[in-house]
């Protein structure tokens, strides 16, 4: 769904918790934290540490029997990209702003977060803002 | 989705890595595996993105991984071929001992392909969406749609007992045999580092009893079993006691091992060569394999007792193995080599070597009756009486064993 939004005279953002639903919260939380550095960082510094120390549990180990497949942390990892490209591709895409004509028009598409009105941009821009407020 | 797909890639590298380098890892891994963990990465990337545009919502994207999260789990707790199938599909080690690479018949290149053609399939629905080219579309489809075709028909049609006819050719091609003091040991390729490890189990039996008159050398031989035709379970290959090696005793050891105080499977596989090579010992013979495939060789009397102490009183190995297997039953009953014949010590043996082994101070009793126990009319209870073992229960009812 593709929304016009008049960004000088629209109040835009509902503040998630209040009247928004938890479910759009949640998924906006979620594709924050899963896209900072830091968290990236951290699960994969946290499963270098098992790769490691999880090698030396079995004081024979077979390696042809070391199949990825059986070891529960690359399955996170797997279900994690699942999810980022989910979350990713669900969020609000927004152009450009459109000037000229005294308006700064931000065109917000792509997914039912943007018809849900439960977006929010950056003030003056079309970027989306990654935290509750207003226009 | 490249970038978690590579450092997926690089963990299980590394994990794998680290564990090479131990001195008693065995056998190496298939690399195409590698790439297969890099595959279902990508596809479950792909699958996230085109969830999210054909749902347009999150609640589509969530229904369709729990999808995959069960079809993931109906494919490890399934031995069919349709396991391939899905995203990952593990060989139960219950099922499948470990095994040298040449004979290991996972469809590993067939899973890639699939995988992958899955993925591109669905990013060829993704791009037809935003108004792609519909000739490179149609391209991409039927590419898509061919591989994912002969990589199912390789998965599916994959027969149960390849893998049974490539371990038998590898068990003789493979074997590679070495002295090591008063034993010699064959193992297959790339399990040359267990040899150590059998070798201190049999110097420590043979240091255990009184000394005796020149022996026939105690060869043990590592195999693979060999599955039935019909599924039914394993039998010990024809012609594994053939004296390929300067006519020894050959005794037969599994590629399953398991460490000291670990609560595994693989212990049973421990006892089994403990106790087949106690069973060398005090019998004079290899365990007399039933032609048919499958049975049960029971060891009883004061033999029983003597070849049950040599496998659990002179190891570490062995005590550890024997305290696994008999914590759930008090039937000590072990697997040779992973077959359907069992090596199974009678219910008053087991009694009588389980006090020896709370005593602790067992070694000499056993030493100075050691001609007592290896006498074929020995009873159990005349062993314990040797023994000084105050006395052992009757045999439980219904038990046809060592009666």
């Amino acid at each position: 769904m593709t929304t016009d939004i008049d960004a000088r005279t629209t109040t835009l953002a509902v503040r998630a918790g209040r009247s928004g639903s938890m479910g759009a919260w949640t998924r906006h939380s979620a594709w924050l934290m899963m896209r900072h550095p830091a968290f990236l960082l951290g699960t994969v510094a946290l499963l270098t540490v098992w790769a490691v120390t999880a090698a030396g549990d079995d004081a024979y180990p077979s390696l042809t029997q070391m199949s990825w497949a059986v070891q529960l942390p690359l399955l996170i990892l797997v279900g994690a990209t699942y999810f980022s490209a989910l979350l990713t591709a669900l969020a609000p895409t927004a152009s450009q702003p459109a000037t000229g004509s005294g308006l700064t028009r931000c065109r917000i598409g792509g997914s039912s977060w943007a018809s849900s009105s439960q977006c929010w941009l950056r003030p003056g821009s079309c970027a989306p803002w990654p935290s509750s407020g207003s226009l | 989705m490249l970038a978690p797909a590579g450092i997926v890639c690089a963990l299980a590298f590394l994990r794998v890595f680290v564990a090479a380098q131990r001195d008693s890892a065995v056998g190496a891994p298939l690399p195409v595996e590698f790439l297969v963990i890099a595959a279902a990465t990508v596809l479950a990337g792909v699958t996230g993105v085109t969830a999210a545009h054909v749902g347009r919502s999150l609640s589509p994207g969530v229904l369709v991984f729990v999808g995959l999260a069960i079809a993931c789990v109906a494919g490890v707790v399934t031995q069919r071929p349709w396991r391939w199938l899905t995203l990952i599909a593990p060989e139960s080690s219950f099922v499948v001992p470990p095994a040298p690479s040449s004979a290991i018949a996972r469809p590993a290149v067939a899973h890639l392909v699939w995988l992958l053609s899955l993925a591109v399939g669905l990013a060829v629905i993704l791009l037809a969406a935003v108004g792609a080219r519909r000739s490179l579309c149609v391209l991409l489809a039927v590419g898509c749609c061919l591989a994912a075709v002969w990589s199912a028909r390789v998965q599916l049609t994959r027969p149960a007992t390849m893998a049974t006819r490539q371990w038998a050719s590898v068990d003789d091609a493979a074997s590679r045999c070495r002295s090591v003091r008063a034993a010699t040991y064959c193992a297959l390729d790339k399990f040359g580092a267990r040899i150590p490890v059998w070798a201190a189990v049999v110097d420590k039996q043979l240091a255990a009893i009184p000394p005796t008159p020149p022996r026939a050398t105690i060869v043990v031989r590592q195999h693979l079993p060999q599955q039935d035709l019909d599924g039914s379970g394993y039998r010990i290959p024809a012609g594994w006691s053939r004296p390929d090696t300067g006519g020894g005793v050959p005794v037969l050891v599994s590629t399953r091992w398991a460490a000291p105080g670990t609560d595994s499977f693989d212990q049973t596989q421990v006892l089994s060569l403990a106790l087949s090579v106690a069973y060398s010992i005090v019998y004079g013979q290899t365990p007399p394999i039933p032609p048919e495939g499958g049975g049960t060789i029971e060891l009883c009397g004061g033999r029983g007792v003597a070849a049950l102490w040599l496998a659990a009183a002179t190891t570490e190995e062995g005590r550890s193995a024997l305290d696994v297997i008999s914590r759930p039953s008090s039937l000590t009953t072990v697997p040779i080599a992973d077959s359907a014949v069992s090596l199974t010590v009678g219910h008053r043996e087991g009694e009588v070597v389980q006090r020896l082994l709370l005593d602790g101070g067992s070694a000499e009793a056993v030493q100075r009756n050691w001609t007592t126990l290896l006498d074929d009319q020995t009873s159990v209870e005349r062993a314990a009486q040797a023994l000084g073992v105050a006395s052992v229960g009757p045999p439980p009812e219904g038990s046809g064993l060592c009666q």
